[in-house]
């Protein structure tokens, strides 16, 4: 303590240590963000009405009065990013898999270039010979168009408006299906479509009798020499067993079917997945103590079998969370009275705060579904690569 | 330093997005676009390589 008109002397040390003293390294004071607002950055909170706290905060500035910075970094990406694989279907079809750390804006950006932007393999021109059957004509070619083929859509090129299909632009198949008198109903699969590699057989009307007949394709080379990966896999329809029609006795179908590349944007059947999906992890907390009867009740409340028992000791039971994975949202462990049925002179409670749904905002599990025409992680890594493109796009029209 | 920037879709029928970016003097916003854009190819890459890797581990 000084008294008045003294002059206190300060040394150097006191004046490097004023100088260095940051109140944050103290190791009384918590760093980073305090646990409510981790809470709203990073969960979404189910409550009993709707989801609050949905929107990702990304205002980099946004706890600067905290002290914390929120800006999108490359070097925090790279960190934090993650993926699991959890499982590959037996045909190889369908993909699940984790992606912890991006956005939801990233994840929504490839679930819709899975659906719209990435080019397939689809019928688009039906040349009908001969239909007798009661499947019109425009609706068998819209059940053409919409059969999936199992043919990689890099190999070819796009057809447009002055092209000529050609052997690198279109894929040419046959069907001819009959069903003689006498028979009984005929059933016309996907399997009776042949592949015809050289291009069209129907011939156009052309005055000149002459020169050779044309066709409604030129082909110069036959399709199993251009594309060595068919000389010994002929290319035909992702599955033999998809239903086109039904013929009647004495009924007949002739067509040619001609497939183009295009991307789901245009029409759904050039969509490579049957679909694409993708939701946030679950999280499932227990705010309090659930206990003996309660804890019995919750168990057989929830229909994903979320919860589960665990013993106490001295005959007494508590609920834990084992499966928070599995929870739907369907809130049955929330509802008044765990959702069953209410009898007569019981009183009606209101919705239970024993337990806090919740979604983890950058954790997404994806899954892929995939029609036949490429494997889904083959699919998934093609999204990637095509939405570089489109950055690397943006930049060279920039500058 | 970026002040604000923002995305607006005029109309939903109509297929165009407007990107405004607005910086202090420190830098242009070309810069801060074509930084942001960068980052963003990296990223991806980074996820496709991840990605990639993981796959491989699975089989």
């Amino acid at each position: 303590m000084t008294t008045k008109g003294e002059k206190r002397i300060v040394s150097e040390e006191d004046k490097i240590f004023a100088k260095n003293f940051n109140i944050m390294d103290h190791p009384d004071i918590p760093t980073g963000l305090p646990p409510h607002l981790q809470l709203q950055r990073t969960r979404v909170l189910c409550k009993n009405d709707a989801p609050i706290h949905t929107a990702s905060v990304t205002y980099s500035g946004a706890y600067n009065a905290v002290g914390v910075d929120n800006s999108v970094k490359l070097e925090n990406f790279s960190e934090n990013f993650k993926v699991d694989v959890i499982q590959l279907s037996k045909d190889g079809m369908e993909l699940t898999f984790d992606m912890i750390g991006i956005d939801a804006a990233i994840a929504n950006a490839f679930r819709r270039i899975l659906l719209a932007e990435f080019p397939t393999m689809a019928f688009e021109k039906v040349f009908i010979a001969n239909n007798t059957s009661i499947v019109q004509d425009e609706v068998l070619a819209q059940r053409m168009g919409l059969v999936p083929i199992a043919a990689d859509p890099k190999l070819f090129e796009y057809l447009s408006e002055n092209d000529q299909p050609n052997e690198k632009n279109t894929i040419v198949f046959k069907l001819h299906a009959k069903c003689a008198k006498g028979e009984g109903r005929k059933k016309v699969l996907t399997k009776e479509l042949i592949w015809l590699p050289k291009g069209s057989e129907l011939v156009k009307e052309s005055g000149d009798s002459n020169s050779k007949p044309k066709t409604y394709t030129s082909f110069s080379r036959s399709q199993k020499e251009s594309f060595p990966e068919f000389a010994d896999n002929p290319i035909s329809p992702s599955y033999p067993d998809i239903l086109i029609a039904k013929l009647g006795p004495g009924q007949e179908i002739e067509l040619e079917a001609h497939a183009v590349k295009g991307i789901g944007k245009t029409h759904a059947k050039w969509s490579p997945v049957a679909t694409a999906w993708y939701r946030m992890l679950p999280e499932v907390i227990l705010l309090g103590e659930v206990e003996d009867e309660d804890a019995e009740r919750l168990v057989k409340a929830c229909p994903e079998n979320v919860f589960d028992i665990e013993d106490m000791g001295n005959g007494r039971k508590r609920a834990t969370v084992a499966r928070p994975r599995d929870c739907t949202l369907c809130r049955q462990c929330v509802r008044p009275n765990y959702g069953e049925e209410v009898n007569k002179g019981v009183e009606e409670k209101e919705w239970i705060e024993n337990v806090s749904l919740r979604r983890v905002k950058n954790h997404f599990i994806f899954k892929i579904e995939s029609t036949g025409s490429l494997p889904p992680d083959v699919l998934f890594t093609e999204a990637v690569k095509i939405l570089e493109d489109k950055c690397e796009r943006v930049i060279a029209n920039l500058s | 330093m970026l002040c604000v920037s923002g995305c607006q879709l005029p109309h939903p029928l109509m297929y165009k997005i407007i990107v405004r970016v607005r910086t202090t003097n420190q830098s242009s916003p070309m810069q801060a676009y074509n930084q942001a854009i960068n980052d963003l190819d990296k990223e991806l890459n980074f996820l496709k390589n991840q990605f990639e890797v993981t796959m491989t581990l699975f089989f």
